[in-house]
């Protein structure tokens, strides 16, 4: 699956997109063809705007309502009459949950979104607090009629933090990060996808970290869309298990990744027994 | 001078010298009748026709722990580490454990990495209570091999009895040059491919796409893309710039060189298990339980490492549990 994007549109339910741009007029493009395409599938649409105190959404039923950037670089719509939910960030799976089902109920096909997290992340604990978010988010639509595209300025939040958001979507813009950990089911078990060296291996330590607390004890890390993983990589994955106290479960691991890990003798990573 | 501190030494580090099978067979059966009747644990490694010719020749010593191997099946990193976990699983820091190991036939390029197996296991060996026997057969040895052995056991055991090995004391001057080689030959043709200062990612691209060009198998690929993004990393991170890689693909095998300007790691690099709690210094060791043809050369322009992958054994070996 290609899992680097050039393209916003071709999303299907289930998508889960980090997309970086530069400049509230690129994002608004992007933004009418995703949203044609999720009207033309008769989605439900709704633009998410993410801050450090709430959470508002905007029923977006018309391309024309989306306007030229305008409010210091913010993407307004210009219908922005519609009522919107104020709530905590944390709360966006439940709410997307929320919206998704009354989508559902109300015939649509599902729901699409749009979001800018832009103020939000720009504070380390708030970029902290949303890479979870984004992680349950994530393990949400797995199994669910939701369509997510994740919009950071890349000049405004800094392309740290965008590959930072990036290592755990499942789908991004252009390769922001060497390796991707997405949600793999609903229970909680994780997939690495993309490639892991000494150069990346503790971004891969602090990816996991980041989304520790939403990680079960005894978890499964799906390798099969790892092109490669050294070592050092394997040992960030074992210091990351200690740290939070749980067993990780390699599946669908090369020979030479089993091969490594039990040459090592990690103890916090296993390999599958099947 | 290279130092190098070994723990408290309870491993004694024999060299025998045969003269064939049978003769070995004659030189080892005291060892092992012995060995039994003091209630030590008794290890027996060698072809498999050596094997069990000298465990026909003790019929009454039981319990023999006998591993029959082909020398194309050995090589030193894993050999080495083999040993460490057979001894571990003896509990070899308690009880007393005696080797005999007749040594694999190698050539003369596969020596240089035999002979640093041979000062490691000094160090690696260490914390065992182990009498670990290695067997030679003299028409196979020249002279210099013979230097190199005899610095790196503390005793020798021939036909004509056993004694100490006056050079053993001087086993960490001796092996301070055990990386100056002359190049392999292959290293004097014009490679396939050629990376000057290339990033881990390219060269680790560029070896896949030359080894899938070969029709290497999946396993041998995987092999070349960890080896060359180990050594590329460590030329890059302890090595002194530029690193250049090379490839040559000849006669179905990869063989990949890396090389930096730097003076090259100790004499023993590789050999040696890491904890790992350390932060460094397991990439290599990695790579020498993996790659039979593994080889480090120090030179006037610095430092180059050599590996091959390919031919028809299976590169990954069984899962050490």
């Amino acid at each position: 699956m290609q899992r680097f994007l050039t393209t916003a549109t071709g999303r299907s339910p289930g998508d889960h997109v980090c997309w970086w741009f530069r400049g509230l007029e690129e994002y608004a493009q992007t933004a009418r063809e995703y949203i044609r395409e999720g009207l033309d599938s008769r989605q439900l649409v709704a633009f998410t705007k993410v801050t450090p105190t709430g959470l508002e959404h905007t029923i977006v039923s018309d391309v024309a309502q989306v306007g030229r950037p305008a409010d210091h670089g913010r993407l307004v719509l210009n219908d922005s009459q519609v009522p919107a939910r104020r709530m905590s960030p944390t709360s966006a799976p439940s709410e997307f949950d929320r919206m998704t089902r009354a989508a559902v109920a109300d015939g649509y096909t599902g729901l699409r979104v749009l979001t800018d997290v832009n103020d939000l992340v720009r504070t380390p604990d708030g970029l902290r607090q949303w890479i979870r978010t984004e992680h349950l988010i994530d393990r949400y639509a797995v199994d669910h009629p939701l369509t997510i595209l994740c919009g950071y300025d890349v000049d405004d939040v800094g392309e740290q933090t965008v590959a930072e958001a990036a290592r755990v979507h499942p789908l991004t813009r252009g390769a922001l990060s060497p390796f991707l950990v997405r949600a793999a089911d609903t229970r909680g078990g994780l997939a690495l996808v993309g490639e892991v060296d000494r150069a990346s291996a503790a971004n891969l330590w602090g990816a996991l970290m980041a989304i520790g607390p939403e990680i079960p004890s005894r978890v499964t890390l799906d390798m099969s869309e790892v092109e490669f993983i050294d070592h050092s990589s394997l040992m960030a994955v074992d210091r990351a298990a200690h740290s939070l106290d749980v067993t990780v479960t390699l599946v669908g691991a090369k020979g030479l990744t089993e091969w490594l890990v039990h040459t090592l003798g990690l103890r916090h990573v296993r390999t599958d027994p099947a | 001078m290279t130092t190098t501190t070994r723990p408290e030494e309870r491993f004694r580090h024999e060299l025998v010298l045969h003269t064939g099978t049978d003769a070995l067979v004659d030189l080892m059966t005291p060892f092992v009748q012995d060995g039994a009747a003091a209630g030590d644990e008794i290890l027996v490694v060698g072809e498999p026709e050596f094997v069990d010719h000298l465990l026909a020749a003790v019929p009454g010593v039981d319990g023999i722990q006998a591993i029959p191997e082909r020398s194309r099946e050995r090589f030193p990193g894993r050999d080495l580490h083999r040993f460490q976990q057979s001894l571990a699983r003896l509990d070899a820091t308690a009880s007393s454990v005696r080797v005999v190991n007749q040594m694999p036939t190698m050539t003369e390029h596969q020596w240089h990495e035999w002979r640093r197996y041979e000062a490691a296991a000094n160090y690696v060996l260490a914390p065992y209570r182990v009498w670990g026997t290695c067997a030679y057969d003299t028409d196979v040895l020249d002279e210099t091999m013979l230097e190199d052995l005899s610095a790196s056991h503390a005793q020798l055991h021939t036909p004509a009895g056993t004694r100490s090995s006056e050079r053993f004391a001087d086993l960490d001057d001796h092996i301070a040059g055990y990386l100056d080689l002359p190049p392999h030959p292959i290293e004097a043709t014009t490679p396939h491919l050629s990376l000057h200062e290339p990033s881990v990612h390219a060269a680790r691209r560029a070896v896949q796409a030359l080894a899938a060009a070969l029709g290497l198998t999946d396993e041998a690929i995987q092999a070349a893309m960890l080896a060359v993004t180990e050594t590329v990393t460590n030329g890059t991170r302890h090595g002194r710039g530029p690193v250049e890689v090379k490839a040559w693909t000849e006669g179905g095998q990869l063989t990949v060189s890396v090389t930096d300007a730097g003076s090259g790691p100790h004499p023993l690099v590789g050999l040696r298990p890491v904890p790992l709690d350390s932060p460094s210094g397991r990439g290599m060791w990695i790579l020498h339980q993996l790659l039979s043809d593994l080889n480090h050369r120090r030179h006037r322009d610095g430092y180059t490492v050599r590996f091959s992958v390919g031919g028809a054994a299976p590169v990954i070996p069984r899962p050490v549990r």
